[in-house]
């Protein structure tokens, strides 16, 4: 199973992107994708600045503005068939305490990985996602940083990243 | 917290859309997913109901215009730029 990382789902929305049809193909035929909420809270992220083309689809499919955000991430999640997956719980760090476990997971981790704060997150949600029982095996991304930490994610999190590209 | 199984008669779309919500994975099962819906009350499904008649309109946007609604044009650089900062 895939854990589908935000720049693949943006890319596929981007037509100056080099990598839109590319990151659109993936997304349609692709199965068992995953995501987590850190993937839709990004999504919420960009499209909130997407205001003028927002308010254009709203008007014209007649719903009230402040629901075609939850719309748009639903309408994406089924057209790509991606699966949003949640963590549960609390996770208790030995010195700090108890936390959210991705959270806990993160500061967990942190040493074996030189990567900024999202992009650690996403491996967090990766790690906590395979310790309650999900199969992912693959990233896909289109960010260059999880590239260079590959081998310390296939070391870490048997997890192998594959990053879309065009040349 | 003790809890009690009760038996429920519900309409085939309201089932419908309760399983779309598993497929989602907002929910793991048809239990869960009722006592959460209960539990966020009528004016919500009201919301749910709401929400799932634009989804059903935005695919036929889709279908209408031949190509997918939602335009991110620039917001690939956007979140890479944000998330090396």
């Amino acid at each position: 199973m895939s854990y589908v990382d935000t720049s693949i789902i943006i890319a596929a929305l981007d037509k100056l992107d080099s990598r839109q049809k590319l990151a659109q193909r993936f997304l349609e035929k692709g199965e068992n994708k995953k995501i987590s909420e850190l993937v839709l809270a990004e999504l919420a992220s960009i499209l909130s600045r997407k205001e003028i083309m927002l308010l254009e689809i709203s008007r014209k499919i007649k719903v009230k503005e402040e629901l075609i955000i939850p719309v748009a991430i639903l309408y994406i999640m089924r057209r790509f068939k991606l699966s949003y997956r949640k963590v549960n719980g609390y996770k208790r760090n030995f010195i700090i305490g108890s936390m959210y476990s991705p959270l806990a997971t993160a500061i967990d981790i942190s040493f074996k990985f030189k990567i900024k704060t999202l992009d650690l997150l996403h491996l967090a949600y990766i790690k906590t996602l395979i310790e309650q029982g999900e199969e992912i095996n693959e990233l896909i991304t289109i960010d260059d940083d999880f590239e260079k930490e590959k081998e310390a994610i296939k070391k870490e999190l048997n997890v192998k990243v594959k990053t879309l590209s065009t040349s | 917290m003790t809890t009690k199984i009760i038996p429920i008669r519900l309409k085939e779309q309201e089932l419908k859309q309760i399983d779309q919500l598993i497929e989602y994975g907002i929910f793991q099962s048809r239990s869960e997913a009722i006592r959460e819906l209960i539990r966020l009350g009528v004016e919500n499904l009201a919301y749910l109901s709401e929400v799932f008649k634009a989804l059903e309109n935005l695919f036929k946007l889709e279908k209408a215009e031949g190509k997918i609604p939602i335009d991110l044009s620039g917001a690939t650089k956007q979140l890479l730029r944000e998330r090396k900062r």
